[in-house]
């Protein structure tokens, strides 16, 4: 290739560049500096003699100490209940995913159908779905009454404002985010794969492990990922669904310490935190099961 | 062997009297396997003995790929049985057959190396020393240095000999091989059909190899099954196909031949005379498919010996015996309207009046070629000749593009 040629070729290379322009001005807009404000927040001082929500730029460090300190329980809560919800919303999703994309492979109407049926939940909004959660799982509702009924459930017991309710309202939100990654990557499995597998002496279940599974592997890390950080983070299932003693979340403590206490170094702090934490456990995640099976 | 009949329902005999398979081998038995109306297999009954090397040729899309799919396990037969040993699996699970195939799409694990690929087939039966094994048959399609690869990272043949590796290496009874060498290049392809045929001598197993590459087919196999629209056209030995085919569409799709409308006169012993035109001729008649009527009559271009006008067969006509006895035909007056001189040997085409265009493939021994406009007269072994039903279209198999 002649240098002029290679020249041409870089140029029309670099061109895709300006193309992402808009995008890094968008990100840089409202969310770049969002965190650089949040985190100059998060070391804000209260002003000495002023009222409520009054601060004042400052070096503070021990908010987040303080912080710590004060709230680690909720934060290893809002982990626990999300590694919970997605792994919940895994075991449900996948085989949903799985029979829709590779079972009914080639039945457009009963995929199309079992799609809707999927995101369905997307038509209402967040916050009524869960609220029909809590009718539907209520003491005098349909399940506690059918558990009741069963001798499966003691009869004092409840399942509103337990911990179970809160994990099941998160799984039932975020299970479209589990199971529509998850489609989308085995829509795009080569089925003569799975044939070749049965070819070559693996039964079904053989097959699905050595091959489907492994070849899934980014649908998942995607689904999972798209699940565990909003539910690690999330507040509205606990506040409707929880109790506001043991199942309370660390996303419940940021709205409280922001909206009521008007606490905003600690709910910045406190917002930074998980931030950062999620952001390792992530990485942490993605290094040890992304780069081996992403292809 | 008792068991067959008990093993499952009695299959829709089609034709074919109920006669129990006889040991070892694949047979097939009114195989039919539609896709809503359209019928991509069509009765096809087979026997291929154990250790035999089975080609299947024929165009694209006439079924071939589908009636491996069904040997393999792949695909549900519409109709008809298979047997393997004498067992009937036409319901058997894939895996559990010990049938593997060489994917005309390869169909590689893009997810594991080339070697855990090879190896697949032997982890899953557990069988000891996977992977040594797997190394081996690595080594056998010089591959042994690429082992640690992803297929991706492989040329396309590099990924067809993987592909061929993964099948062979488990020694199944049978090994589908559905175009293997297609994208090697020559002198690989030939490597790989002398190692093919080594491979198939010295382990034994039933191969049946699909392939659009009839001179793949002929230099390879013992039996060449023809297929043609979901039908087998013919079927024998190599020799036998090319030598006295049964079909228009054998004869046009294997090899060159000259067709030539003709009429029987009558039978004298074993021979048939037939008029073309002004001309006759004369053919064995176990040669042909009908003693009767309306004739295709056919030979191949390189039977023919062509002479210029003036040698010492001027003016003969029609059927003569020489002096040992040997029956020939002969067309006279003809002229050279086309020649590819192709060095070893040329092509020639040859006008004669009252017949058409006739095909002749001269080697070329003493060097005289002759010549666009030369006068010419043809002759050939009236034993070489061999008859086809009359009403066959005439180009059957002749412009199909081979798959
Ligand atoms: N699943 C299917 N549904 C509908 N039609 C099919 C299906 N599979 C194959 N066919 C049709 O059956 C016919 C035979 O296909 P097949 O793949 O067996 O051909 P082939 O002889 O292997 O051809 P090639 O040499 O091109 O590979 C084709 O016309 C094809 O379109
Ligand atoms: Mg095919």
């Amino acid at each position: 290739m002649s240098t002029a040629e290679r020249r041409q070729h870089s140029r029309q290379g670099r061109l895709g560049y300006w193309f992402v322009l808009p995008g890094f001005a968008f990100l840089a807009l409202f969310f770049a500096l969002p965190v650089l404000v949040m985190l100059a927040t998060s070391l804000f001082a209260p002003v000495p003699g002023g009222g409520v929500g009054a601060f004042q730029p400052a070096l503070e460090f021990s908010n987040y100490t303080e912080v710590l300190v004060l709230y680690w329980v909720p934060l290893l809560r809002s982990f626990a209940f999300a590694l919970i919800t997605t792994v919940a919303a895994l075991l449900i999703g996948y085989p949903i995913a799985y029979l829709v994309a590779v079972r009914l492979r080639g039945h457009r109407l009963a995929q199309g159908l079992l799609l809707v049926l999927i995101i369905a939940p997307f038509f209402a909004s967040f916050i009524l779905r869960t609220q029909a959660w809590k009718i539907i799982l209520s003491d005098d509702g349909l399940v506690v009454g059918a558990l009741k009924a069963l001798s499966l459930m003691p009869p004092g017991a409840h399942l509103t404002a337990t911990a179970v309710a809160v994990v099941a309202g998160m799984t039932y939100n975020f299970l479209p985010f589990m199971t529509l990654p998850i489609f989308a990557n085995l829509e795009r499995l080569d089925a003569r794969l799975i044939e070749a597998g049965s070819d070559l002496y693996a039964s079904p279940w053989e097959t699905f492990r050595k091959v489907t599974l492994p070849l899934s592997m980014p649908g998942v890390l995607a689904g999972t990922l798209l699940t565990f950080i909003p539910a690690a983070g999330d507040y509205i299932n606990a506040s409707l669904l929880g109790n506001n003693r043991n199942t309370t979340m660390i996303g419940q403590i940021i709205e409280s310490r922001f909206f009521q206490a008007a606490d905003y170094p600690q709910a910045a702090a406190l917002a930074f935190v998980l931030m950062v934490a999620i952001l390792i456990l992530v990485m942490a995640y993605v290094r040890r099961f992304g780069t081996k099976e992403l292809l | 062997m008792n068991a067959v009949g008990s093993m499952s329902p009695a299959p829709p005999e089609t034709g074919t009297p109920a006669t129990r398979p006889t040991s070892g081998g694949l047979q097939l038995r009114g195989l039919v396997k539609r896709f809503g109306d359209f019928t991509a297999v069509d009765h096809v009954d087979l026997e291929i003995p154990p250790g035999g090397f089975f080609a299947l040729l024929g165009p694209s899309g006439c079924g071939k790929t589908t009636a491996l799919r069904m040997i393999a396990g792949l695909e549900f037969p519409t109709e008809g049985r298979i047997f393997l040993g004498g067992q009937d699996i036409t319901g058997v699970k894939p895996h559990r057959r010990p049938v593997n195939t060489v994917f005309q799409s390869y169909a590689l694990f893009p997810h594991m190396s080339v070697i855990d690929n090879v190896a697949f087939g032997l982890r899953r039966r557990k069988v000891h020393d996977a992977r040594a094994k797997a190394s081996q048959v690595l080594e056998l399609v010089e591959l042994s240095h690429l082992a640690d690869r992803r297929p991706q990272q492989l040329s396309g043949g590099q990924q067809q000999r993987v592909a061929l590796a993964r099948a062979i290496v488990n020694e199944p009874e049978v090994l589908l091989l559905d175009e293997p060498l297609g994208a090697l290049d020559m002198k690989l392809r030939r490597q790989m059909q002398l190692e093919l045929s080594r491979i198939q001598r010295e382990v034994g197993l039933t191969f049946i190899h699909v392939t659009h590459d009839q001179d793949e087919a002929m230099t390879m196999a013992d039996i060449v099954a023809v297929m043609n629209e979901g039908r087998i056209e013919q079927l024998g030995p190599p020799e036998e196909l090319y030598d006295q085919p049964e079909t228009v569409f054998v004869a046009n799709f294997l090899g060159k031949s000259n067709l030539i409308e003709a009429e029987v006169l009558g039978e004298d012993g074993p021979w048939l005379t037939i008029a073309a035109g002004s001309a006759q001729a004369r053919l064995l008649s176990d040669r042909c498919v009908s003693r009767q009527g309306r004739l295709l009559v056919g030979i191949r271009p390189e039977k023919i010996a062509i002479a210029p006008v003036g040698s010492d067969d001027e003016g003969r006509h029609g059927t003569f015996a020489d002096r040992d006895g040997e029956v020939w035909n002969t067309l006279a007056g003809g002229v050279v309207s086309a020649m590819t001189y192709t060095g070893v040997s040329t092509e020639y085409q040859v006008e004669v009046p009252g017949i058409g265009s006739v095909e002749v493939f001269a080697q070329n021994l003493a060097g005289d070629v002759l010549a666009i406009g030369d006068r010419v007269s043809l002759r050939w072994r009236a034993k070489y000749t061999f008859g086809l039903a009359g009403d066959e279209p005439i180009s059957a198999g002749a412009e199909v593009e081979p798959g």
